[in-house]
């Protein structure tokens, strides 16, 4: 029954269409549309992963920069000592001015 | 096969054409026929470097055709598939024995039919059947029966005894 069927089925199947014109060729063309699309988005996405990556290591090790900060306490005591300073100087002078006025 | 080549795809397609648009057509029919084959042939040229050679190259490009076919039967459900109904109603009208073998195999779904066209029609031995659709060969076997067996009471309706 096999081997009747089989013939049946041969003799009796719809043969597939024939191959259009120009088919190989039109794979072709598809074939290296891909491989060209392909590099041409290779040629994109490494130059943008290479700057996201540099983008990524600048972010994640940023550079310290030491600017000295004084602290509060620094600041309040260097007034007092300007302060003081203003003070014994104008002292100082008021006494060589009367000291020399008096001669 | 030597398919490593750019330069060689053309004998390729030569070699395969045929067997790759007969399966194709049997499966889904001539609507997508043309574009499925293109497919069929692009993802062997991207995976040509998959083929490792322990079986034909025509049993390596019918997996990936079956693969092609199913996948657009899957998006395109019932795409092909005949209702109940209509092939009673079909084989109630006076049909030629090419139309009898066309609903034949339409009314099999896409597992069942893959088998009895790559065995009675293109003529492939369980072994290349079941390595094609990586599937056991018992599995083949076993469809193969119940494929036989429902062709064979439609074709006695239609009186044809084999």
């Amino acid at each position: 029954m096999s081997d009747e069927l089989k013939n049946f089925l041969k003799e009796n199947a719809s043969p597939a269409p024939p191959s259009p014109l120009g088919e190989e060729k039109a794979i072709w063309r598809k074939i290296e549309d891909k491989k060209r699309k392909r590099r041409a988005a290779w040629l994109v996405l490494v130059p943008l992963m290479t700057a996201s990556l540099a983008v990524v290591v600048m972010v994640g090790n940023p550079r310290s920069v030491t600017v000295p900060e004084a602290s509060g306490e620094e600041d309040y005591l260097y007034q007092e000592w300007q302060d003081f300073a203003k003070e014994v100087d104008s002292d100082f002078d008021q006494e060589m001015i009367m000291m020399f006025a008096e001669k | 096969m030597s398919f490593h080549e750019a330069d060689q795809f053309s004998e390729f397609y030569k070699t395969h054409a045929t067997k790759v648009r007969g399966l194709l057509f049997r499966l889904v029919g001539e609507a997508v026929l043309n574009d499925l084959t293109q497919e069929a042939f692009l993802k062997a040229w991207e995976n040509r470097h998959r083929f490792r050679g322990d079986s034909e190259a025509s049993t390596w490009l019918y997996r990936i055709t079956y693969n092609c076919a199913v996948d657009y039967l899957r998006k395109n459900k019932g795409a092909i598939d005949l209702e109940v109904n209509d092939l009673d109603e079909r084989l109630e009208q006076d049909i030629s024995n090419r139309e009898l073998v066309e609903l034949v195999l339409r009314s099999l779904e896409a597992e069942l039919r893959v088998v009895v066209i790559l065995f009675y029609l293109e003529e492939q031995s369980l072994k290349d059947i079941s390595l094609a659709l990586e599937i056991p060969e018992g599995t083949v076997k076993s469809r193969l029966n119940t494929a036989r067996q429902r062709m064979n009471d439609l074709l006695v309706k239609k009186g044809v005894k084999l």
